[in-house]
């Protein structure tokens, strides 16, 4: 139960390693955008994080469904775990962005369409866990959130099309007509090369995490039984 | 030539952006180690007393 796997300790050290190379890659490899200056490098790590994100709502969704069809433990804290890591994964994606806004926008935040959506995404799966603290019994706590994290993940596609759909400041640089006419830019293959690694970097940095927050998740469910039996045992 | 001239200097914004990145998943990271050094103690001592 305690003992970590070896494949996770292998899992530590290439998501690790990924993660460096990718940062070695933005700073030393992808050139200086020359409309922005340096702060254009914030982008990597903050498309990154928001896809991470974005990949682990969708998880908690597709645990939910599983935790509603199995009614097995595990879906629920796998679910719990994405959403948890997710949320820190959003925030840092909504600060870097905001930090990226400043020098180019000439503000910190602007109630524009993709803000708006990413801020009330992570609003929504910060009541997530509200909810759960809220309820003492497992399996209505494990049903609720269930549902609840199936129909949260509706809110992430929008934010996803948001900028695609609305008139927006907000640049579109993957698959956006003309990213400059929006405050983008044209990305060169060095900048590409650093993009796609950043993103799969972070993807296999969130697996990782995951198998770290299930374990943990794991043991509490575990110690949370071996205490109820210890009171069992001394009333 | 005459672009180099004038990219901004936001180097500042960069690095903030990063050091926020650094401070929240480390962080993340350290409450994970935490809670599992926490729960682990409580398991081997339950273990014990069962």
């Amino acid at each position: 139960m305690l003992e970590k796997p070896r494949l996770l300790t292998a899992l530590d050290i290439l998501s690790g390693l990924m993660v460096l190379i990718a940062a070695g890659l933005v700073f030393y490899y992808a050139p200086v955008e020359q409309m922005m200056g340096q702060v254009q490098k914030v982008f990597y790590f903050h498309v990154a994080t928001a896809w991470v994100g974005m990949l682990g709502f969708m998880a908690a969704g597709v645990a939910g469904v599983q935790y509603l069809r199995t009614d097995n433990e595990k879906w629920d804290i796998a679910g719990l775990g994405s959403v948890e890591i997710s949320l820190v994964f959003f925030m840092v994606a909504i600060i870097m962005g905001s930090i990226w806004a400043r020098p180019i926008w000439n503000t910190w935040w602007t109630w524009d369409p993709r803000l708006t959506t990413a801020a009330i995404v992570e609003l929504i799966y910060a009541a997530y866990l509200l909810l759960r603290s809220g309820l003492d019994d497992p399996g209505k706590r494990a049903r609720f959130s269930a549902i609840y994290a199936i129909f949260g993940f509706f809110s992430v596609p929008l934010t996803f099309i948001s900028i695609r759909l609305l008139r927006t400041i907000h640049p579109v640089v993957i698959g956006g007509a003309e990213a400059a006419s929006q405050g983008g830019f044209n990305m060169d293959d060095p900048m590409k090369t650093a993009f796609f690694f950043s993103l799969a970097a972070f993807s296999v940095f969130f697996a990782d995490l995951l198998w770290h927050r299930i374990r943990l998740g794991k043991l509490q469910s575990e110690v949370n039984t071996l205490r109820i039996q210890s009171y069992e045992k001394e009333s | 030539m005459f672009s180099r001239l004038f990219v901004p200097d936001t180097f500042d914004y960069m690095i903030a952006g990063y050091v926020v990145l650094s401070v929240v998943l480390s962080l993340y990271i350290a409450s994970i180690s935490l809670r599992w050094k926490k729960e682990a103690a409580k398991f081997r001592s339950y273990k014990e007393e069962g």
